[in-house]
């Protein structure tokens, strides 16, 4: 039975217009206007996830915020989501709540970074969730809806409001939405899910706290390192002072083909990438990232992007046409916040 | 999904924000001096905190007359203090000095 029963305080308007204008003067909104809820979607968004109203889907231990299925369900509907979509969403909260992503950290650094949503499994195609062209952009209704609902979680329930909770300098686009799938059908590789110990028939969700896509081109190598020594190229000082975090890499297709004819398995890019990210002492000392004066030991003495192989993680994902590829930088270190997966639970 | 009829019913709003579940913290009384008092220092892993956090405890010795302190890092910035030094600070140290910022 469609739930009716809800907890949540209400209140009444003429119209639709006069609703949505509700939520914006309640700072209930992320600037874009809502599809103010009825008890009849928040009970389908709860109904789709399986849930009861009261259900804790997570609690943040900082905030001592107990995120219940109802205020997800709202926010879902404020954000356009449809109901089947609900369990998606759950999937993440629930992953943005695991102490590995350590949510206050990522929530209210300066850094300003955003929740990266990765879908593996079945359920991109039954939600159509998009992995090919125009990843990080606008167009999928499911990726658009997604990573807003989350957000605007983040926002209505925990608290996560710019110039309070959250303290970012700057932000980046991806804190209105994040949300991508990995194209397992055309990806010669093992899915990040299947890596990370599911069965491929499975679907997950990876949460990362990330920084903006940072997009790089090769059209000129027709070879594994040659567009691999391009990435690393524009990876290695990314980090700034902070080395250390985890980061995404995201192959599209023409680079997907390239590198894996040459046999290159996630592992082996993974491998070269590690290598490849060092940077000396001395040239982080010179580009200001390092303190210090720099030794003569400097020259030779090597810092790692990131803190093992296993911490980049590779996607398979993007336009078929087109010789660009990004990274995504993590928010901190590995130790402060790391990319948690969860399993998409269908009633 | 909502249909026409649904709305042209009922414009209700619903409320989805929280309220944060309220928390008593009780502090401990400031002592009225420092003085023969041991010092716990946290350092949060950014750059100088540690040395920031030793320069004032050589002046709470110094001018204060406290007793000594100890030091000791979080895991994280964005962690909270390990509960094993939390126990270490319960056990031996009278006040503790913490902050936060780069």
């Amino acid at each position: 039975m469609v739930p009716t029963d809800f907890q949540s305080s209400q209140d009444e308007t003429d119209d639709l217009t006069a609703a949505i204008e509700m939520y914006y003067s309640k700072g209930w909104t992320d600037g874009l206007p809502v599809v103010p809820p009825t008890e009849k979607s928040i009970g389908a968004m709860i109904e789709a996830g399986g849930l009861e109203s009261g259900k804790e889907i997570t609690f943040i231990a900082e905030r001592q915020i107990s995120v219940t299925a109802e205020k997800v369900a709202i926010n879902a509907v404020l954000a356009g989501c449809k109901p089947e979509y609900m369990p998606v969403i759950v999937a993440a909260i629930e992953a943005i709540g695991d102490p590995r992503y350590n949510y206050h950290g990522p929530a209210t650094s300066t850094s300003g970074s955003a929740v990266l949503i990765l879908v593996n499994g079945p359920i991109t195609h039954d939600l159509g969730i998009n992995c090919g062209g125009n990843l990080f952009a606008d167009g999928w209704r499911a990726n658009a809806t997604i990573g807003r609902a989350v957000r605007l979680v983040m926002r209505n329930v925990i608290g996560t409001l710019p110039g309070r909770l959250d303290r970012s300098s700057l932000g980046h686009g991806g804190k209105y939405t994040f949300c991508i799938a990995e194209n397992e059908e055309e990806s010669p590789w093992t899915p990040v899910h299947v890596e990370r110990g599911f069965h491929r028939e499975q679907s997950t969700v990876t949460v990362f706290a990330a920084m903006a896509p940072h997009q790089f081109s090769n059209q000129l190598s027709n070879t594994a390192e040659g567009v691999l020594s391009t990435a690393c190229a524009h990876m290695r000082i990314s980090a700034g002072v902070g080395r250390g975090a985890q980061y995404f890499l995201v192959i599209a297709g023409e680079h997907m083909r390239v590198i894996a004819n040459d046999g290159f398995s996630k592992d082996d890019i993974r491998r070269f990438c590690f290598e490849h990210t060092q940077t000396s002492h001395a040239e982080l000392k010179r580009i200001h990232v390092m303190p210090g004066e720099i030794g003569p030991e400097d020259e030779t003495r090597m810092s790692h992007l990131f803190p093992a192989p296993e911490d980049l993680i590779v996607v398979a994902a993007g336009g078929r046409a087109g010789v660009q590829s990004a990274y995504i930088p993590g928010w901190g270190t590995r130790k402060s916040s790391e990319s948690v997966t969860k399993e998409i639970r269908q009633p | 999904m909502a249909t026409k009829e649904d709305y042209m019913e009922n414009f209700k709003i619903f409320d989805p924000t929280t309220e944060v579940k309220e928390q008593t913290i009780d502090f401990v009384p400031r002592p009225p001096s420092l003085s023969n008092l041991r010092i716990g220092l946290v350092e949060n892993t950014k750059f100088n905190s540690d040395t920031l956090l030793l320069k004032i405890a050589a002046i709470l010795e110094k001018q204060y007359g406290a007793q000594g302190h100890i030091l000791r890092s979080k895991r994280t910035s964005g962690s909270p203090v390990d509960q094993d030094v939390i126990e270490e600070f319960t056990a031996w140290c009278d006040v503790a000095v913490a902050g936060i910022g780069d």
